[in-house]
């Protein structure tokens, strides 16, 4: 199948669900290829586990489908609804017991193409990262994963995770101290040049 | 003093960590879509197709059983319009034209003459 063109990524999240709510297929094929890229991010760095993200992405996009001939326009932002619903549905699974990978499966080698020593490199940032996120309580790495990763805004933040924005700079304040002492161990690249 | 987020040494982290995401693949994304079509067929039956003269218009008003009904109360109608107009009038006439279609005021009740004389 061929993939559909974003042709008008101005169009909003919230009017291309309106058109998929009232039959429109194309509407749905793009708010996919927009969407669910940034639900698998999101729920990989809760999860640390692909299969669980892409089965937690599937199933937060499939609510969005069901809910969008009911849709309210103005309540709320699409992709707040979503990471919302995403990160319920990760809670459930860590809840359940579900056992976080190991961390050599948190990405693959960088292989020997050109810029393969600073790909290798930001691979290795990437997957340090990943395993001090493994670290922090649940609240703290959706906190600090929708701040700094995600690049949403404390007000939007407190949205999804319905607490208050001084709640929210809490949760990422006390996130970025644990992931700090978490990679010490890097401090060339954490910026402590001496001792 | 508030660190600047471009100065936080854990932004080298977090941009390798954005730069790092592996994308979706394709037989999600292929999965997701025909969830979509499949939950707008779901909550979407197919249109009924439209019904060119009496029948659109039979279909409009609520099928079969709906038209029956109204043909018959129009059918009622009609014959009552003609039937009884005859019946009403000539009884108008003759309450209007005759001396026993008015009312006396003994005839209202048995004691009320009385009543009045007793009061005067």
């Amino acid at each position: 199948m061929t993939p559909p063109h974003d042709t008008d990524a101005a169009t909003p999240d919230e009017a291309l669900l309106v058109a998929y709510g009232n039959g429109d297929p194309m509407a749905a094929a793009i708010l996919t290829r927009r969407l669910v890229p940034r639900l698998v991010a999101f729920a990989g760095r809760m999860l640390n586990d692909r299969a669980e993200a892409e089965d937690v992405a599937q199933e937060a996009m499939l609510r969005l489908w069901r809910i969008a001939p009911e849709w309210r326009q103005g309540e709320a932002k699409v992709t707040s609804w979503l990471y919302r619903v995403a990160a319920n549905l990760c809670i459930d699974r860590q809840r359940r017991g579900r056992r976080q990978a190991p961390l050599a499966a948190a990405g693959d080698p960088a292989d020997g193409r050109p810029g393969a020593v600073a790909a290798m490199t930001e691979a290795d940032r990437a997957r340090a990262l990943q395993a001090a996120l493994g670290m922090l309580p649940e609240r703290q790495r959706q906190a600090v994963v929708l701040r700094h990763l995600e690049g949403l805004s404390n007000p939007e933040i407190a949205r999804i995770m319905d607490i208050g924005v001084e709640a929210v700079e809490s949760l990422t304040a006390r996130g970025k101290r644990a992931l700090t002492a978490a990679l010490s161990g890097r401090r060339e690249e954490l910026g402590y040049e001496d001792g | 003093m508030k660190m600047a987020e471009s100065d936080d040494p854990l932004e080298r982290f977090f941009e390798a960590g954005r730069r790092q995401a592996p994308p979706p693949s394709d037989a999600l994304l292929a999965r997701i879509e025909a969830d979509a079509l499949a939950a707008l067929a779901a909550g979407r039956p197919a249109p009924a197709p439209a019904l060119p003269g009496w029948r659109g218009l039979l279909a409009a008003l609520g099928g079969w059983r709906a038209g029956a009904g109204l043909a018959t109360a129009a059918l009622a109608g009609l014959a009552i319009g003609i039937a009884v107009p005859a019946t009403t009038l000539s009884r108008f006439d003759a309450l209007s034209s005759s001396d026993e279609g008015g009312y006396e005021l003994g005839e209202l009740g048995p004691g009320y003459g009385l009543a009045l004389l007793e009061d005067g």
